[in-house]
This record gives C-alpha cells, structure tokens and sequence, in this order.
C-alpha cells in the first residue's frame, strides 16, 4: 500500500517535471531570437540548459536517491573530464590555434 | 555447483547496486567523457576561429524544437513505463514503451530530413568547421538513438518471456535501459541550444 502511494507520488513528479523542461525548451528558443548580444544570451540559454539537465538526472534519473558508489563514478567522471580539457586548452593558443573556414 | 550469477535481481551488499545497474552507470560515464570530448572540442574550435556561422541561419529551429520536445515526451513515457512494471502492469508497460519507440523513430525521421534539407542546400561535413562538428555530434547522438531503439524494441518483443519467468529482473533490466534513455535525452538537452540556437 505505502509502496503504491510513494510511486503515484513519483508519477505525481514526473507529469509535474515533463511540462516544465518544454516550457524551458520555448523560453530558449525564445530568448535566441531575441538579440540580446552573444554574452547574455550564452548565458541565459545555457543556465536554461543546466536547469534541464539537472532535472533529467536528478529526477529521471534518480540521482537524487542514488548510492554513493554512482556519486563516487560520477565525480571521478568529471574530475578526469575537467582535467582533460584543462590541459588540452592550456597548451592551445586561442586566438591563433583555431581555424574557420567559411 | 550453482552457477546462477549472483546479483542480477537483488542488490549487493557492498555497492548497494544489483550488477546491471553499476555496469550502466560505468557505461554513462564513458559516454560521458565522449560527448565531454566532443564538446570541449566544440569549444575549442568556436573561441579559436576568427568567425562563426550564425546557427540560426543555417539550422530548421521548428524542426530542432519539434526534435527537443519529442525526446522529453520519450524520456517521460520510457520512465512511466518502468512504473507500469512497478505496478504489475505488463501490458501497460508494453503500451507505453511501444509509445517511446515510435517517439525514437520519428525523431530520428525528422533528423533524416534535416540532413537531406542540408545536402540540398550542399551544406557539407567538409564546407566548414561548424558544419563538420555539428554532423559529428548530431550523427553520433543519431546513433545513439539507433542503439537505444533496438535496446527498447528487443524488450517490446521479447519483455513478455521474461515477466513470465523472473519479472523483478525485467524490471531492472527495463530501469537500466531507461537510465541509458534519459541520458541520451540529457545529450540532446545539451546539442540542441549549442548547434541550433548559440
């Protein structure tokens, strides 16, 4: 009985989430169209994007309630991530490194 | 001798984990420090240039929304599906994953025909850096999909067998499959404001 009232709670929580990472998906769109200079607009569209992700892998993906060994997985995931790119942008000459062909 | 393999139901005592839920988990995180790759690589390649294409200009933002929204509805009917399970549902289950396969192939239909749309208009992996970073990433994810289909499908067809014989490890299995669902979505969360919108 407990156990069926905790998932319809879940379930309660995920028609609740569904429309909210839509919503989210419009006001991004919205605010690219908007031209409010590159700088806030980065910004704005990937705090959108940060807040979507969070809610994909906390709720969707229970992070919220999951072991410590997954946390344990993922920080070491992102530390060796985050080293990678620092050492790779740290030996990159920005402004001259890359190329764009038009 | 038993040589029943221990833990594909019940958690272990150490990890807490049942053993396909901790592969999964080191599963993601290897896909993890792929796209992490492919993005910094994005990154990389964007402060490094001296110009950048408008991404608006050249992407279908209708069609890249329609895309968004139709992965998000996936990621909600694949995890009610793994409630139906909890629920003792079996036909429900099959209802609603049946619901987010046919969600998986009109998303990768409507990618088919943004492709199409690209190579009428000659746009071409090799015409500029953008353009060869966006077919890379956007194709990878493509596949990504292929593999999550057939993962969903095997278990639409196949599902029954096993709710027959062990139900709580179809359960798990279909818990799994999800995680690795979800975290395609999390992928495409991720593309879509980077390669159509910035």
């Amino acid at each position: 009985m407990e156990q069926s009232h905790d998932i319809q709670k879940e379930v309660r929580r995920y028609l609740m989430l569904f429309p909210v990472l839509l919503v989210l998906t419009f006001i991004s769109v919205g605010i690219s169209s908007l031209h409010l200079g590159t700088t806030i607009t980065v910004i704005l569209i990937l705090t959108i994007c940060v807040i979507q992700g969070t809610i994909a892998t906390l709720f969707f993906m229970h992070l919220i309630s999951e072991k410590q060994v997954v946390y344990f997985l993922l920080t070491m995931t992102v530390f060796f991530l985050s080293a990678m790119a620092l050492i790779i942008y740290h030996y990159y000459d920005l402004p001259n490194g890359g190329t764009y062909v038009p | 001798m038993d040589d029943v393999i221990p833990y594909t139901v019940k958690a272990r005592p150490d990890t807490g984990l049942y053993n396909a839920k901790l592969g999964i988990w080191l599963f993601l995180s290897s896909e993890v420090m792929l796209f992490g790759a492919l993005f910094s690589s994005y990154i990389l390649l964007r402060l490094g240039s001296h110009d950048w294409p408008n991404a608006a200009e050249l992407q279908n933002i209708p069609l890249g929304t329609f895309n968004t929204c139709l992965l998000i509805t996936s990621s909600v009917t694949m995890i009610l599906a793994w409630v139906a399970l909890k629920e003792n549902n079996f036909s429900l289950f099959r209802n609603r994953l049946g619901i987010t396969i046919l969600l998986a192939l009109v998303f990768l239909c409507v990618k088919a025909y943004e492709y199409h749309l690209k190579f009428e208009h000659h746009h071409f992996p090799h015409d500029s850096t953008y353009l060869a970073i966006y077919f890379t990433m956007t194709g990878l994810h493509a596949l990504h999909i292929i593999g999550g289909v057939v993962l969903l499908s095997y278990h639409w067809l196949r599902g029954s067998v096993l709710w027959k014989k062990d139900p709580e490890r179809l359960t798990n299995r279909v818990e799994v499959g999800g995680l690795y669902w979800h975290f395609v979505d999390l992928v495409w969360l991720f593309l879509f404001p980077v390669m159509y919108l910035l």
